[in-house]
């Protein structure tokens, strides 16, 4: 580890510190972070800068105390979550960073340019990963048993659902009510098969079509952090996960029920 | 009733006439010349620097580069 | 047989790096959740249809179980957080045929008009509904404890 020793001036003040922190923090569990991992890289900065930090996590907001090894004064501050989508990539640069500013390799006033600059190149081609999850729905449905009629429904349909959510999603819709409107049209046009009597497996291409709406990720970050005893982030997860869920359920079964849809 | 059939053929429906819209819109759009697929970019458009000087919204007119040196 | 599991491993990598651009992983994961999740899928396929056929539940325990000490290996070596992998990497094994029963049975069992009928849908409402419920929380438990066991790998990942 080649870890430098910081000057007094590079050393921030405990309220510049604790915004860059509330920032970070806000960000970091925006993207897609479990609990542990930004309790760990809010300490790991914090000490690389000589101070302690106390965090409480709420669902909607993060509760930040920061003070200097030593001294009586605390400084507070609460964040509120950054309401974007998940992004491992933020994620991981963002720990990078916190491992760059640990081992003493990069300054205060780098570390907030480095924060900002990855807040701001994180872009993605939307229709790169249109294609690709098109192509991942038809893959489930071949793994569930679907032939390649079913196959090509199922991505006609993901294709459909999955524009449809990246212009409602543009214009500000709320997410459950994109959810269901998504799960709706992928469902109806998913049952083509059943309707037009195309393959032989008609009901695997509507059960597959929606699969992609799942919010695993909240699923799995909900149950990590019960594993580490954050219970109130763990249940504020799992209660949005299950809302998700269920307006997924109300359009899908909205859906079969139009369609008239054999389902044993 | 042949209510599946209808519901099909309104969601297909409603989902094709939007986005023959949208491709229209994105036509008349291109159209207008608000968005070249091939065109001449400016110097500063190929080697800008963050922290260059726009000289659009440079308001400092007496600028010249050999003050510099 | 080969052949059934090397398709089984190749839809669900194709499936995993999908559904990996959904949660914008850094472009070296891609491979890396293809890979994690092909050997985790075709293990759950060999363990249901060729060792002593396993139950669907425990076979999904065990997979998601590799899937997640596969995933913590893989985020130290290509250095990004565990995580990354294993939701795209999980989605496959997601009991998508169960959970559509179940809410099939919630809607039949809600519309039926005799109790028979009813009883009938309320049974495979709950049937599905439990093997969906098992399957997610084996899944789930399976993925994250390798990451809770091997603590300090997973988050020095991105050191």
């Amino acid at each position: 580890m080649t870890s430098k020793t910081l000057t007094n001036s590079e050393v921030p003040s405990a309220s510049e510190l604790t915004l860059f922190l509330s920032r970070y923090s806000a960000r970091l569990l925006g993207s897609g972070a479990t609990c542990i991992r930004l309790e760990k890289n809010i300490g790991r900065i914090a000490k690389a800068f000589g101070h302690e930090t106390e965090l409480t996590i709420m669902p909607r907001h993060i509760h930040i105390s920061v003070w200097k090894e030593g001294a009586t004064g605390i400084i507070t501050s609460i964040a509120r979550v950054s309401h974007t989508a998940v992004s491992f990539n933020t994620n991981t640069r963002l720990s990078e960073l916190s491992w760059e500013i640990a081992d003493g390799k990069i300054s205060f006033d780098e570390a907030q340019e480095r924060f900002s600059h990855i807040i701001d190149s994180d872009t993605q081609n939307k229709w790169h990963v249109l294609i690709l999850v098109a192509l991942a729905n038809a893959s489930f449905c071949r793994l569930f048993g679907g032939d390649l009629t079913a196959m090509a429904v199922v991505a006609v349909a993901t294709l459909a659902g999955y524009y449809l959510k990246m212009i409602l999603l543009g214009h500000g819709v709320d997410n459950r009510v994109m959810i269901l409107t998504c799960s709706f049209v992928s469902a109806v046009l998913g049952a083509s098969d059943i309707l037009f009597r195309l393959g032989s497996t008609p009901s695997v291409a509507l059960a597959t079509s929606v699969l992609y709406l799942v919010p695993g990720i909240p699923f799995l970050n909900s149950f990590s952090d019960m594993l580490y005893r954050h219970y109130l982030c763990a249940f504020s997860r799992f209660a949005d996960a299950l809302v998700m869920t269920c307006c997924l359920s109300i359009g899908l079964c909205a859906a079969m029920l139009l369609m008239e849809s054999g389902m044993f | 009733m042949n209510t599946p059939i209808i519901t099909w053929s309104c969601v297909a429906g409603i989902f094709v006439l939007f986005l023959i819209v949208r491709l229209c819109h994105a036509c008349i759009f291109c159209a207008k010349g608000k968005h070249r697929f091939i065109e001449f970019g400016s110097e500063r458009e190929e080697f800008f620097i963050p922290g260059d000087i726009d000289p659009e919204k440079s308001t400092d007119y007496d600028f010249e580069d050999f003050d510099e040196l | 047989m080969y052949n059934q599991i090397l398709q089984d491993a190749l839809f669900a990598a194709i499936a995993a790096i999908g559904f990996s651009a959904i949660s914008r992983p850094p472009r070296r994961a891609y491979i890396y959740c293809a890979l994690v999740a092909a050997a985790g899928h075709s293990l759950r396929y060999i363990l249901m249809n060729f060792t002593p056929e396993m139950h669907i539940i425990p076979a999904t325990l065990i997979a998601s179980f590799v899937i997640g000490c596969l995933a913590v290996m893989v985020s130290a070596v290509a250095r990004f957080p565990a995580e990354t992998c294993l939701f795209p990497a999980l989605l496959p094994m997601i009991p998508g045929i169960y959970a559509y029963r179940t809410f099939g049975g919630i809607a039949l069992s809600l519309l039926s008009e005799k109790n028979d009928e009813f009883t009938h849908y309320f049974d495979l409402f709950a049937y599905n509904g439990m093997m969906s419920a098992g399957i997610l929380t084996c899944m789930v438990t399976g993925a994250t404890l390798p990451i809770f066991i091997f603590k300090k790998i997973s988050f020095q990942a991105t050191r």
